[in-house]
């Protein structure tokens, strides 16, 4: 299919008000079986298996050195790691423009396509596919295809003619997410959130931006959304109105005391009679220079709430899912989320972004996914996951899949679970095969054939609700909590273990379990070994660690304690107690460790999950290779890691990844 | 039809000086403070709607504390006695504060409490409405603090020129300079508008057919004038505007009406009249009361039109009347009747109904149209109802009556329904308003009488509970605010008729009773206070009724404004927001709303174009949610907006901070005790430590970076985030928490013993320093250690 501009008649987006990267997915979807899911989702294959690099040589198309058009080819196989998939959940549908075929939708989980003729078999697209970044944030038709916004603040330019997106450019815009994307008189204008309007009007051979303004005013330039009407510039801002640059080069703003509905702009929708700009105060309708607005303070909005989309036949979207003509006085609600995630188990009822006018229906995305209306009622079409890719845990043991996410709950092996706090921070499956998932609201225990899911907390004995970690092993499980750390004996909670110096075995980040009754615990102010007859601590005011807040720890096979810190990059103890450190200076290319993003391989080595730096795989003797996105990996911020035999999965703040590890088989098992 | 004009009005630069107070803060008295003068004032935004003749203003001030040390105190507001406060708000943290109305004694109740826990509050109650006043608590050094006040207020309106001032003289109350001024005003109205003027300010007038809105700054100027502004408007003959609002189709409607005859007039135009001067003349009026009353009447009849017919009464307990009938003024009469004046004096008491009733005899003879202008300062001696039904019975003329309390005395109710009842007004005279003036500037207006028996049909719509409920007549360079409700929809005709110059006049105006009509909420506003005023009056009348009262409460609710019954209260809730922890590095914080109650939504809009839908967790009440901070992002003061949605759809507004802080603190250390530093110390001996915080810029923030100015922020050892200092003595096994202390020299301090069995050699001291943030910083000096003991110590 060629894609000609003229065929595009409609776009809409949520501005920048979208979402970050926070909002992610885990694409785990309603398939207890990933690969299966993948393989019917995903025409094109996921894994990318192919000869191995050379060891320590740094690939083509990392993101330092982008290869051709910036597109990174995927990486193949590593020191013994490969991709098996890239799973995310496109849910999170954050802006969307429609052809006669169907609607593509940028989402935080890669870039979806939605036949009108069977909406219902969505597929899409991420960095296992040759994308740069599967975390979208704005779409534009531009002639031959699409342009694409992404979170870390660049633009590609996607070729679909064959159905399947290619990119063919990429430029890195500003070093901020790109909040909406605008083709408008030759030239593409990108706007982002913090660093103005951006332009490439093709005057340089590659794509090239250069700034076009807001250059002042810190809500100025945090751009949502733009327009274009009768050789005007429009950008809505957050917190600074709507700036409009004329066609001779001058720029105005419009305000609340200029008449203006408010000051904090969603979103502009262009229609026959005008721009109409979206606050979560009301609308107003831009015409030559001139506002009229309607308000829900004053009532001239008759749809009382807080307006959040337009679309251009005046459908509305306000606050609370609901979602009707305009200028009705009620709104009746988006159907509930079928998946029992909803707000009755602590997770809001999404929010519609954005709304469009197509093949004769009306279609709304929210973070949940995206719904259509042939006349009232609305239907879910793209509803399966979390609608999160922000994996904080991730905890794998005989092939089933525990996932925990930043505030979306947990799924195991594709099913939602119903937990009283949907923030999780850490997981583990028991020999049992029992989960255990620490909240921020208690620890949970979901058994290995479903059933109810159990919450511990203070009534049950533990210090305090918020778990920040848990581990088992043969000789028991252990929670660590803001408090301390507990061993739980599978009815309550015992005594904060620790010695006289207790209260620092306290804001527990990270735990690994040693021999007998051994607890090593990351926390707030150093690394402890716990044992029920004291506590010993590894410090920064007592020299032995470059920084007190310790995010990870692991026990490698070896007999080596390796610990992950926040900024101070990572250590290793040796047998004989001696300290050495690796920071960014020392070869490690990110010195920051998520929490509880460590884990040990059979060979010795260990993996570790950095904040914005990709996996990194280390040996005992220093040796370090590293994976990101450019390699297929489904983020760079790397939260989880849980090996399983040859299986390691993988959690990003972007998604999983599922690698399969070239290990001595003894070892491995 | 309705015909708007828009002016905006841009200030550039000021002229005159005038002498109002302006809205200050006050601190409180307190030996700490050099001197007891208002704060500064940073900036001052002024933005005033003006719909035919009802401004509302928006008055929008930030002060700051230039003191040395935290101040409390009082916002003090002088308003106008026509000025109604709408809504008042401070900031405190970021969080906007808004004012509710509470019954009287809960709000004071809330004060007390909010004072007595250090929290904010401010309250206006009505026992002195002429003044807004608002304690706020502890402002600290070179901390802003921003206050808003809404107030409307019906403008005077005199021979066609409507007039609006807004206090801003600062050079007279001796205030510094001010960062930004800022007035801007919007006007419309249903006449044509020919000029609008200052002649205190230099203004720029821009006429639009639309609003457009344009700024203009005074940049650190003392301001010496007060703003006043005058319109004037087209003379026509017979103006006419109507505006309704009406936002529940199945309860009645809300009406305002302004009638203004044509402002310019022929002496032809003028009607002819009969006018009966009753002023009281009893013993309490001795002295410069009634020297000031025969200056008033002197000035009176110098102000009769020629053809006039004048009667002048003076009464105490018996009558003394000028002449025994109406008489024509001409030049001689107009002497005659000034010869009599000057000859009053004051004694016995207050015969008020036998002065009305003789009166009215009198001009049952005339056949023109009568009045009556009265005086007194005391309260009568006939039961109330008794001398408005004696009225009542006597004026057959449709007599319009005119009433004057002069000091505190007098029996306003009564004065007050005199007037209404039969088509005039009441006027006080109270404080240092001088008798003479007010009657004067009185006369001067109604001597000249346009438009009489005015009456509207409102057609097949029924409008009721109508303030005045009896319509007066309307004066040369007067304007007729009528408001009501109304019953029914469907488009009408109205029909307002009424007397100019005796010929009957009629106008038609077509109007469009809607279901729905929503542009224009201050109308119903000024209905409810017209209707709370008149309650109130009843009470003062009658007595106190629970239903009048219940009435009174639910309209100064609904419509916010403060009444004998209730105060608007602004207070601080100290549990607003949180953020866990507020200071913080890179990472996933928690943030902890209170939304207000019945809120279905609460979202929040972060500082990284991150949209969060807040979750309530039902055993701590607060909508929370956490979000991540990204590794990336620099140090600084960050903002979050948060909107709650209510079920009714209304949002509340407000924000957030928190502070991204990856800067470690940076400590100098000084050792003392029984060696010092760069010496030998000996096993035994006490070691002291003091460690002091350099602060940076971001701890100072912008605002004290500001007023400090870049050398001194090192200097303000005060604003560090130090959590705690620990020292360390290397390989010893000594570890101790240094202690910081208000009252103690600024910094962290500590002591610890050498073992006595210490062995001779250098040992490293690290003092580690970690902020609120948890970043951490170290410092290392060397304690050098001798064998031996101190000859002091023998």
């Amino acid at each position: 299919m060629r894609i000609d501009k003229r065929a595009w008649v409609q776009r809409a987006s949520w501005g920048g008000a979208v979402v970050l990267g926070m909002a992610a997915t885990v694409g785990l979807l309603s398939s207890p079986n990933i690969e299966e899911l993948m393989a019917v989702r995903h025409e094109l294959p996921v894994a990318s298996i192919g000869a191995p690099d050379r060891l320590g040589e740094r690939p083509a198309g990392s993101p330092e050195e982008p290869g051709p058009g910036g597109v990174a080819p995927a990486r193949t196989t590593l020191l013994g790691l490969s991709i098996v998939a890239t799973v995310t959940d496109p849910d999170d549908a954050r802006a969307a423009v429609a052809d006669d075929e169907g609607l593509w939708v940028a989402t935080g989980g890669g870039l979806l396509r939605v036949p009108f003729a069977a909406p219902d078999e969505a597929r899409w697209w991420t960095t296992a596919d040759r994308l740069p970044d599967h975390r979208l944030t704005a779409i534009e038709v531009v002639p031959g295809g699409l342009a694409l916004g992404t979170e870390g603040g660049a633009v590609l330019m996607v070729d679909v003619t064959d159905g399947a997106p290619a990119v063919v450019e990429y430029a890195h815009v500003a070093d901020a997410r790109i909040s909406d994307l605008l083709l408008a008189d030759d030239a593409l204008y990108a706007a982002t959130w913090g660093e103005g309007i951006w332009m490439s009007d093709g005057t340089a051979d590659a794509l090239s931006f250069r700034e076009v303004g807001p250059r002042t005013g810190m809500r100025s330039r945090q751009v949502t959304s733009l327009a274009w009407s009768d050789g005007e510039l429009l950008a809505g801002t957050a917190g600074a109105g709507l700036w409009v640059r004329g066609a001779d080069g001058r720029s105005k703003r419009f305000v609340v005391k200029g008449g203006l509905a408010g000051d904090f702009i969603f979103d502009l929708v262009t229609g026959d009679r005008g721009i109409d700009i979206v606050t979560p105060t009301g609308l107003s309708r831009y015409t030559r220079g001139v506002l009229r607005t309607w308000s829900s303070a004053d009532g001239s909005l008759r749809s009382r709430g807080m307006p959040r989309a337009l679309a251009t036949d005046g459908t509305l979207a306000i606050a609370g899912s609901r979602i009707g003509p305009r200028g009705d006085a009620e709104l009746p609600p988006l159907p509930a989320p079928p998946d029992g995630l909803g707000p009755w188990n602590g997770v809001p009822a999404p929010e519609v972004r954005w709304i469009l006018v197509a093949d004769g229906r009306r279609w709304a995305g929210t973070d949940r996914g995206i719904v259509v209306s042939d006349g009232d009622a609305w239907r879910w079409v793209v509803h399966e996951g979390p609608g999160s890719n922000d994996v904080t845990t991730v905890a794998v043991r005989d092939g089933s899949l525990l996932v925990g996410t930043f505030d979306r709950g947990a799924w195991r092996d594709g099913a939602a679970l119903p937990l009283g706090n949907a923030e999780v921070n850490d997981s583990w499956i028991d020999s049992d095969g029992v989960g255990w998932i620490a909240t921020s609201g208690g620890l949970a225990r979901v058994d290995p054939d479903g059933g109810p899911v159990r919450t511990f907390g203070r009534l049950h004995g533990l210090d305090n609700d918020h778990v920040g970690a848990v581990r088992g092993s043969s000789e028991g499980l252990w929670v660590g909590t803001t408090a301390g750390v507990q061993r739980f004996d599978g009815g309550g909670f015992g005594e904060a273990l620790g010695g006289p110096d207790q209260q620092r075995v306290g804001h527990v980040y990270a735990l690994a379990v040693g021999t007998g009754e051994q607890v090593l615990a990351g926390t707030l102010e150093g690394l402890w070994q716990v044992r029920p007859s004291g506590a010993t601590g590894y410090r920064y005011e007592t020299g032995e660690v470059p920084d007190s807040w310790i995010n990870g720890v692991t026990l490698s096979v070896d007999g080596r304690l390796w610990a992950g810190t926040y900024d101070h990059g990572l250590g290793v103890r040796e047998p004989d107690g001696t300290w050495r450190w690796l920071t960014e200076g020392d070869g490690v290319s990110c010195g920051w460790v998520n929490p509880g993003a460590m884990a040990a391989l059979p060979d010795g080595t260990v993996l570790v999950g950095t904040m914005g730096g990709g996996l990194l795989r280390v040996g005992p003797a220093g040796e370090i290779e590293r994976w990101t996105m450019a390699d297929g990996l489904a983020g760079d911020d790397v939260t989880g890691v849980s090996v399983d035999g040859h299986v390691v999965w993988i959690g990003t703040r972007s998604g999983l990844t599922r690698l399969r590890v070239e290990v001595d088989d003894g070892a491995a098992s | 039809m309705h015909r708007a004009s828009t002016f905006l009005l841009t200030l550039a630069a000021l002229l005159v000086a005038a002498t109002a107070q302006a809205g200050i803060v006050l601190p409180d008295d307190s030996p700490d403070l050099p001197s007891r003068t208002p704060l500064s004032i940073v900036s001052q935004q002024v933005d005033v709607q003006i719909v035919d003749q009802v401004a509302t203003t928006t008055l929008v001030q930030v002060f700051r504390n230039d003191a040395p040390v935290a101040v409390s105190g009082t916002y003090q507001l002088p308003l106008s006695e026509q000025a109604s406060v709408m809504e008042y708000s401070f900031w405190l943290g970021g969080h906007r504060v808004r004012s509710t109305i509470a019954g009287e004694a809960e709000a004071e109740e809330t004060v007390d409490k909010a004072e007595a826990a250090g929290e904010e509050a401010a309250v206006l109650s009505h026992t002195d409405p002429d003044t807004f006043t608002a304690r706020f608590t502890s402002l600290d050094p070179g901390e802003t603090r921003r206050f808003e006040v809404v107030y409307s207020e019906l403008l005077p309106y005199e021979a066609g020129t409507v007039r609006y001032t807004h206090p801003l003289d600062y050079a007279t109350m001796g205030l510094p300079a001010v960062d930004d001024v800022r007035v801007s005003v919007r006007i419309d109205d249903s006449k044509p508008i020919t000029s609008v003027s200052s002649t205190t300010w230099d203004i720029d007038v821009t006429p639009e057919v639309d609003a457009r809105l344009a700024h203009a700054r005074l940049l650190g100027e003392v301001p010496s004038a007060d703003f006043e502004l005058a319109y004037t408007l087209e003379s026509t003959d017979f103006g006419l505007s109507f505006r309704t609002f009406r936002d529940d189709p199945d309860a009645d409607g809300f009406f305002v009406a302004t009638v203004a005859p044509r402002e310019q007039v022929t002496d032809e135009q003028v009607v002819r009249k009969d006018v009966a001067f009753v002023f009281d003349v009893s013993g309490s009026m001795q002295g410069l009361k009634i020297d000031r009353a025969r200056k008033a009447l002197r000035a009176c009849l110098d102000l009769m039109n020629e053809g006039d017919g004048a009667y002048v009464v003076a009464f105490s307990d018996s009558l003394s009347p000028w002449r025994n009938r109406i008489t024509t003024i001409d030049d001689a009469s107009r002497d005659d009747a000034i010869g009599f004046v000057d000859t009053l004096g004051a004694s016995g008491g207050t015969h008020i109904q036998d002065a009305l009733v003789a009166t009215l005899r009198q001009l049952q003879e005339s056949d023109r149209p009568t009045a009556i202008v009265f005086l007194t300062d005391g309260k009568g001696s006939r039961p109330i109802d008794e001398t408005l039904e004696a009225v009542a019975d006597f004026n057959v003329s449709d007599t319009r009556i005119f009433t004057f309390g002069v000091g505190s005395g007098v029996n306003r109710s009564f004065l007050e329904r005199l007037a209404t009842e039969n088509r005039g007004t009441y006027q006080s005279i109270e404080g240092n308003v001088a008798i003479d003036d007010a009657v004067q500037a009185f006369y001067s207006t109604i001597s000249r009488p346009l438009l009489t028996d005015l009456a509207i049909d409102f057609g097949d719509v029924v409008a009721n509970r109508t303030y005045p409920a009896v319509t007066p007549d309307v004066y040369a360079g007067q304007r007729l605010l009528i408001t009501g409700r109304y019953r029914g929809t469907g488009q009408e005709t109205l029909v307002v008729t009424g007397k100019i110059g005796g010929e009957e006049r009629r106008l038609e105006l077509p109007i469009d009773f809607a279901e729905r009509e929503l542009e224009h909420p201050w109308v119903a506003r000024t209905w409810a206070k017209r209707r709370a005023d008149q309650l109130l009056a009843d009470i003062r009348m009658y007595g106190e009724t629970a239903e009048a009262k219940d009435e009174i409460i639910a309209l100064s609710t609904e419509y916010r404004f403060a009444t004998p019954y209730t105060s608007l209260v602004a207070h601080a809730d100290p549990r607003v927001a949180s953020l866990t922890p507020a200071r913080i590095k890179p990472g996933d914080p928690v943030l902890a709303i209170p939304a207000p109650e019945g809120s279905v939504a609460v979202t929040a809009f972060l500082p990284f174009g991150e949209v969060k839908d807040l979750v309530l967790d039902e055993r701590s009440g607060l909508w929370t949610t956490r979000f991540l901070v990204p590794r990336s992002v620099r140090d600084g003061v960050y903002w979050i907006h948060v909107v709650a949605t209510g079920r009714n759809g209304a949002s509340d507004w407000f924000r957030i901070s928190y502070t991204v802080d990856t800067t470690a603190p940076v400590m100098t250390v000084e050792l003392d005790g029984d060696g010092r530093e760069g010496e030998m110390f000996v096993a035994g001996d006490r070691v002291g430590i003091t460690a002091r915080p350099v602060v940076g810029f971001l701890e100072l923030g912008s605002e004290m970076v500001r007023a400090l100015g870049r050398d001194a922020a090192a200097r303000a050892k005060a604003f560090v985030d130090v959590k705690t200092v620990v020292a360390r003595l290397v390989g010893t096994g000594i570890e101790i928490p240094l202690t910081s202390s208000p009252a103690a020299e600024p910094g962290w301090h500590g002591e610890f013993d050498l073992p006595v069995a210490l062995s001779g050699g250098s040992y490293r001291l690290e003092i580690t320093a970690t902020d609120v943030a948890g970043n951490k910083h170290t410092v290392t000096r060397d304690v050098v250690v001798e064998r031996g003991v101190r000859i002091g110590a023998l």
